[in-house]
């Protein structure tokens, strides 16, 4: 065998891509992966290559149609293709959740960072607003907000970005509460290392692990967020489907009992994203951690 | 003009934390100094202040009052940023190597991190090289660059944590109990590592532990301390031969020695427990325990270190009694 030289050790191995290698050996973490892009691939594709018009328009000659060829979900009540609803539905709740989570979670983790690395007054501030936040009624700030700007997609995103951080930033700050006293922190005073970098290099990377597991219940939440914002008429306003509104659609005990047509499709697509979703963050966690053995 | 020959020198150095009791004396009036490439042990049990002492020299904590000299420069007051730089001078080695390495960094991130920080190299190819000449100075075979702490046994842990502390060029090193965590096998290596660097680089060394026989066989100087301040401070050899706190007596009793039957010598053994360092009376520290108390050490204030020989310092209302003695 030849003899790796010592600069060819050094680079051997980048962290992102070890980490990468434990994250495809994940299993769970794979089939969370494989589903979650199969039902991106569907919500994508199957709109463009239907007949989007299937969604909105009124058929009085199918009205609650049980699944048969032609209407692969059955209809609804006003005769709506259920299949070309759900993967329409599908884009706006699964945007939703990723980008309204997304933005909470960073809001939270930097929030949470600030209060947790400066203290003292800073941290007092922080957490007395994340404290308010997090006793007020989320629906009726969520109604307020809705008014000032108006309902539509863009404006249910901002609301629960802004108003859902507060777990995350909870989080993050315990987390980097109990890590500044760690010993290993202290070493890197005594380095020299300059603070902020410690923060990113050291205190953040030992944090991540609730945070991952916080976004994706985070992502799982706002999908549901989404639904009850719909129902009231203050997220994603009907006719526009997504699955938090077909599911309301059909909340009447008839329907569940007589047409699960109309609400196993949907719930189940929020499950399987919201289960998916929780397998990658297992995965991220595990793959991110090199004491974790995958 | 300072001695050129002294590279640190702490005065009347004290560090009270705020209790809801009251003050907690954890260091009460240190003074020593330390001539460069010799190493001043600091011995003491639990609790006394030896690892306060250790971290408020290099401000890791911000010392009550007291000035700390190093290399002539009163560094007492520098800031956090002046002293960030400053920190290449002065280093640490932990005493835990378990929790004071961070367990998701590589062997290469852990001890490259103060080369970048400090700039001193700047590509990476050289950035690289010293890492390697590190880990070769230290005694970590190249093949565990790659590898995560908690990957290595106790030992190569702290060969880590001495690599880092080499990484900038320091000129004096903390070693707070650098090997009580080992195992006895790995302690010996470790400390033939140090020793041997102090050889070779002409390092400083502030050595604190519990272990006297470690103390013996490392320092050139020890300093007892007991709740807060130094009771007895001499060169190694004098120490140990001629010990005269009644303090320092009886920590040297308790080391064991590899004698039985008739000829094992009497142990010296304290009664009691450690006086709680929070609103301390100013009298002798030692007062409660010590068995050859004198009348005057109830009443009479704190004794201060005096100089019974040369180069040997006391802390005893008892060597008053002895000169009074000898006249």
């Amino acid at each position: 065998m030849k003899q790796k030289s010592s600069s060819d050790l050094f680079l051997s191995q980048s962290f992102a891509r070890k980490a990468a290698m434990r994250f495809f050996r994940h299993k769970l973490a794979m089939a969370g992966l494989v589903l979650i892009v199969i039902i991106i691939l569907l919500s994508v594709f199957y709109p463009m290559l239907g007949n989007k018009a299937t969604a909105f328009d009124l058929d009085y000659t199918a009205i609650n149609a049980r699944p048969q060829a032609g209407h692969l979900l059955g209809t609804d009540a006003l005769g709506r293709d259920c299949m070309m609803r759900l993967m329409l539905g599908g884009r706006i709740s699964l945007s939703v959740g990723f980008v309204a989570a997304i933005c909470s979670t960073l809001i939270g983790i930097t929030l949470g960072a600030i209060a947790g690395f400066f203290g003292g007054k800073t941290d007092m501030v922080i957490m007395r607003i994340t404290d308010s936040i997090m006793c007020f009624p989320f629906l009726v700030i969520c109604m307020v907000l809705v008014s000032v700007l108006g309902p539509g997609l863009g404006n249910t995103m901002l609301a629960i970005a802004l108003l859902k951080w507060t777990n995350a930033a909870r989080i993050t700050r315990g987390e980097i509460l109990y890590l500044r006293e760690k010993q290993f922190i202290e070493a890197d005073r005594a380095l020299g290392i300059n603070r902020f970098k410690t923060l990113f290099a050291h205190i953040l990377p030992n944090a991540i692990s609730p945070i991952i597991v916080n976004t994706t219940f985070n992502m799982a939440d706002t999908i549901m967020t989404e639904a009850s914002l719909s129902f009231l008429g203050l997220g994603v306003s009907l006719p526009t489907p997504t699955w938090g509104n077909m599911l309301k659609d059909a909340s009447s005990l008839v329907t569940l009992r007589t047409m699960p047509w109309l609400w196993i499709p949907a719930g189940v697509m929020i499950a399987l994203t919201v289960l998916s979703i929780n397998f990658i963050g297992d995965g991220l966690r595990d793959a991110l951690d090199p004491r974790m053995n995958i | 003009m300072p001695d050129s020959n002294t590279l640190l020198e702490v005065r009347d150095l004290t560090k009270f934390f705020d209790t809801p009791k009251g003050k907690l004396h954890a260091v009460d009036g240190v003074s020593f100094k330390l001539e460069r490439g010799k190493t001043l042990g600091i011995v003491g049990e639990s609790g006394c202040g030896k690892s306060t002492t250790g971290r408020t020299i290099l401000k890791l904590i911000e010392p009550t009052s007291g000035q700390i000299i190093f290399n002539g420069e009163d560094i007492t007051n520098y800031s956090v940023r002046h002293m960030r730089r400053f920190r290449t001078q002065m280093q640490m080695i932990f005493q835990d190597p378990f929790s004071s390495l961070d367990p998701r960094q590589s062997i290469m991130q852990l001890i490259s991190e103060p080369i970048r920080e400090h700039k001193i190299c700047t590509t990476s190819a050289e950035i690289a090289k010293r890492t390697l000449s590190l880990m070769d100075t230290v005694g970590l075979a190249r093949r565990f660059l790659n590898s995560y702490p908690h990957e290595l046994d106790g030992g190569r842990r702290q060969r880590i944590g001495i690599a880092r502390a080499l990484a900038v060029n320091p000129q004096l090193i903390v070693c707070d109990e650098p090997v009580s965590a080992l195992d006895v096998s790995i302690q010996a290596q470790i400390l033939n590592l140090l020793r041997q660097l102090q050889r070779d680089i002409g390092l400083t060394y502030v050595f604190i532990t519990h272990d006297l026989s470690v103390v013996r066989y490392f320092s050139d100087d020890v300093a007892v301390m007991y709740l807060g301040q130094m009771v007895e401070k001499a060169s190694s050899d004098n120490l140990f031969a001629n010990p005269v706190h009644p303090y320092t007596k009886a920590l040297l009793s308790a080391i064991p020695l590899p004698i039985v039957g008739k000829d094992k010598p009497v142990r010296k053994l304290i009664t009691g427990e450690v006086t709680s360092p929070v609103n301390l009376p100013d009298r002798c520290r030692f007062f409660s325990r010590c068995d050859m108390c004198l009348e005057k050490c109830s009443s009479a204030c704190n004794p201060t270190l005096a100089e019974i020989e040369p180069k040997h310092f006391v802390a005893c209302h008892l060597i008053d009694k002895e000169k009074k003695d000898v006249q």
